[in-house]
């Protein structure tokens, strides 16, 4: 089945208005209690709870405007407040209210099934498809075939008239009440299970993360669960299950809907969780600092990407990790410099010495003849040695790259190698060291690679300013084929390119030749 | 024969000093940087500096200070650079326009006295010296091995004498052939390659170098 993901377009309306017209909507309803003579506890915890899941909502809306987790917990807010209709005993108002309470539930089921990453697939699509489908039965049922309602009876002693309804049957009313309410309490069991399961295959720091919020949904499942077997249990005998004491009554009427009260509250501790000390944005940053567990950051990352502060802090690292990794690239760069200095000023310039101290040696008049022999072979030796040095400084830093520039040292490149290239050239001027340097090792282990394994006759080799920066490609007529990742040429070649910020592209189909690409900057 | 002599290395700048003495040239100065060796120059006005490419201050200074000197005294001091790097580049960029009076030297070439003296003479005579191990360079690379493939081993090896910078006479010599077979050849190669023949000698080395490292 695909994962389903609801249009985020439709998120974009902004999260403004909707709290907004949702705290209105607050508002009007508390004004109606008023006028309708609610009591105290009803007036002050139904407003407080529907507040809550709206600062809630507004702080998450804020904080991921393209996940739905605020959208969800404003509509909670929204439903919470259309299912406080009890004491109005306006009718309208009553219909409406009791056929569209609970709904909250499915918002809450839907976080617990999704919450963070927004995806719902699989099992979860069906059994939160099932619990909406029950809902919605349930409110056609309340709404058409109208029945005086049992849980306010003091406000409408002779019952109160519907009129919506188009079908007066206490059976067909009764049946859709308990059969919906049975399938509701087998989902939202099944969707707390599925939410505590989650929970607990989630790695530690994820769970760090969006632990409260899981924990607290699948708790709200767990009270949802009590109300819809206490619904069904008292429609089909006619009083409710749960009998408590007259004093506890109003504290225990209030229990079962105060659960679901507990996700807005810990999302808001998760969020000022989130950086207090010990929390898991300390944890992130000290584990991203390690670059230590990354697949687990990740994850817990997912949560919270669209998250600003985290968002800045790992753009942030990434700039700082980019730039220290340009710095490492550029100091081993300097470092190979400094030894091929030391190998042509020191070492070389020593054995140039010794190499004229023998000729001066093999010159003295009366020389012995085995003597002036052995004198011959040690300055042929010194010779070999002296090419061997002077190749091998090349080979650690090509001295012309640094005096001269890209242009001789590319050519000394094409020169050497073993298949013919053809150079095509267009610079004007020097360019950044970093970018000449890469440059250079681009089509160094370029044409190494074409030597070695692409059973190529031609390659060509261009190099132009292109964008801004400099494009270098290397292409041959061999075989194809490469494998980017097994020549560890190639990947060093590819993290020294991402080092600068460049782009990289290995293009090798088999039997059509093998193209490099490479663009760097030039800055 | 009056000579300058550059290196920021003792050892070397000793040496040269040494084989130039003996070899029958007058050094007339020694410099260890090329501020010295410019002041030097314009001091004592001599007949050939002996250059070090690397000198302080920076990397290039010998080989910017020698191209000054070339341009600045143009016929009247010749520059022979020793380097280590085997680099055509760099000769290439001393011979300029191919007006002779230039040469480029590996620095181990010189612990042979013969070839340091043959290069300081032939230079300070206003003719070119480029060090054979760079035209071996030249000539190494897959596409000029191809472009030469038209010429006989004899042709190739009197292109790599001109290029060297060598005059008919010596590579005769060197051959053991008469300047006539030399000048026949040198006509044939020419026009095998699509070279325009030059009498110059300098200006020859310049355009065979050019034509060998691809770039004509």
């Amino acid at each position: 089945m695909p994962a389903m993901s609801p249009a985020r377009a439709s998120l974009t309306i902004g999260a403004w208005p909707a709290v907004l017209a949702t705290g209105l909507f607050i508002l009007v309803a508390h004004y109606v209690h008023i006028a309708a003579g609610a009591p105290l506890d009803f007036l002050i915890l139904e407003t407080s709870f529907a507040l809550l899941f709206l600062v809630a909502g507004a702080v998450a809306w804020q904080r991921r405007p393209t996940s739905y987790t605020g959208p969800l917990l404003v509509l909670s807010s929204v439903f919470w407040t259309l299912g406080s209709y009890g004491p109005t005993g306006i009718e309208p108002i009553w219909a409406v209210g009791f056929a569209f309470e609970g709904y909250y539930d499915v918002a809450l089921a839907l976080l617990a099934l999704t919450f963070p990453a927004d995806r719902l697939a699989g099992r979860a699509r069906v059994v939160w498809t099932v619990l909406l489908g029950a809902f919605l039965v349930r409110s056609a049922g309340r709404l058409l075939l109208s029945d005086p309602p049992r849980t306010y009876p003091e406000s409408f002693p002779d019952g109160p008239s519907n009129p919506f309804a188009i079908l007066e049957s206490r059976a067909a009313f009764e049946i859709v009440e308990v059969t919906t309410s049975v399938v509701v309490l087998v989902c939202v069991l099944v969707i707390a299970w599925l939410a505590a399961r989650r929970l607990l295959q989630s790695r530690s720091l994820t769970r760090a993360v969006v632990g409260p919020v899981l924990v607290a949904s699948a708790i709200a499942m767990g009270f949802a669960a009590v109300e819809a077997f206490d619904t069904a249990w008292s429609t089909a005998f006619g009083e409710s299950f749960l009998t408590v004491p007259e004093s506890v009554a109003v504290p225990a009427g209030w229990l079962v809907p105060a659960g679901r009260a507990i996700v807005p509250l810990a999302f808001l501790l998760g969020t000022l969780r989130l950086r207090a000390s010990g929390g898991p944005l300390p944890a992130i940053t000290a584990r991203l600092a390690h670059g230590d567990a990354p697949e687990e950051v990740d994850a817990a990352l997912a949560a919270y990407i669209e998250n600003p502060e985290l968002a800045n802090l790992l753009t942030s690292q990434l700039a700082e990790l980019r730039a220290s990794r340009a710095r490492i690239v550029a100091a081993g760069d300097a470092e190979r410099q400094r030894i091929e200095r030391s190998l042509h000023d020191g070492a070389q310039q020593h054995l140039t010495g010794i190499a004229m101290r023998l000729e001066e040696a093999r010159q003295s008049p009366g020389i012995d003849e085995t003597l002036a022999r052995r004198l011959d072979d040690a300055a042929a030796e010194l010779r070999d040695a002296t090419n061997e040095l002077r190749e091998l400084a090349r080979g650690i830093h090509p001295a012309v790259l640094t005096e001269a520039g890209l242009e001789p040292a590319l050519a000394t490149l094409a020169r050497r190698s073993a298949v013919p290239v053809d150079l095509h050239l267009e610079l004007d001027g020097r360019l950044p060291t970093a970018t000449e340097v890469t440059a250079y090792y681009v089509v160094a282990e370029g044409l190494t690679n074409v030597a070695r394994s692409a059973h190529a006759t031609r390659a060509s080799v261009t190099v132009e300013r292109r964008d801004g920066g400099l494009a270098v490609e290397v292409r041959d007529d061999g075989v194809g084929g490469a494998d980017p990742v097994a020549g560890s040429g190639i990947t060093g070649l590819h993290d020294r390119v991402r080092a600068l910020n460049g782009q990289f592209r290995l293009d090798s189909p088999s039997g059509k030749g093998t193209s490099l690409e490479v663009w760097l900057p030039c800055e | 024969m009056r000579v300058i002599v550059a290196d920021d290395s003792a050892v070397i700048r000793e040496g040269v000093v040494r084989i130039l003495g003996a070899g029958g040239a007058e050094v007339v100065g020694q410099a260890r940087t090329a501020e010295e060796l410019l002041s030097l120059v314009s001091e004592l006005a001599p007949d050939l500096a002996v250059i070090d490419i690397r000198m302080p201050p920076s990397d290039t200074a010998g080989l910017r200070a020698a191209v000054r000197i070339r341009d600045e005294y143009r016929g009247r001091i010749g520059v022979l650079m020793l380097s280590q790097f085997l680099e055509p580049s760099y000769a290439l960029t001393l011979l300029a326009d191919g007006a002779g009076g230039v040469g480029y030297l590996l620095k181990d070439r010189i612990a042979d006295a013969n070839e340091l003296l043959d290069a300081a003479r032939r230079v300070a005579g206003g003719g070119s010296a480029i060090d054979p191990a760079v035209i071996d360079e030249v000539v190494r690379s897959r596409a000029t091995q191809e472009r030469l493939a038209v010429l006989t081993a004899r042709e190739r090896e009197v292109l790599e004498l001109i290029a060297e910078g060598r005059s008919n006479r010596s590579i005769g010599e060197r051959l053991a052939i008469s300047v006539k077979t030399v000048e026949a050849q040198v006509a044939t190669i020419f026009s095998k390659l699509g070279l325009e023949a030059d009498p110059d000698d300098n200006r020859r080395v310049l355009a065979v170098l050019v034509y060998l490292e691809g770039r004509g």
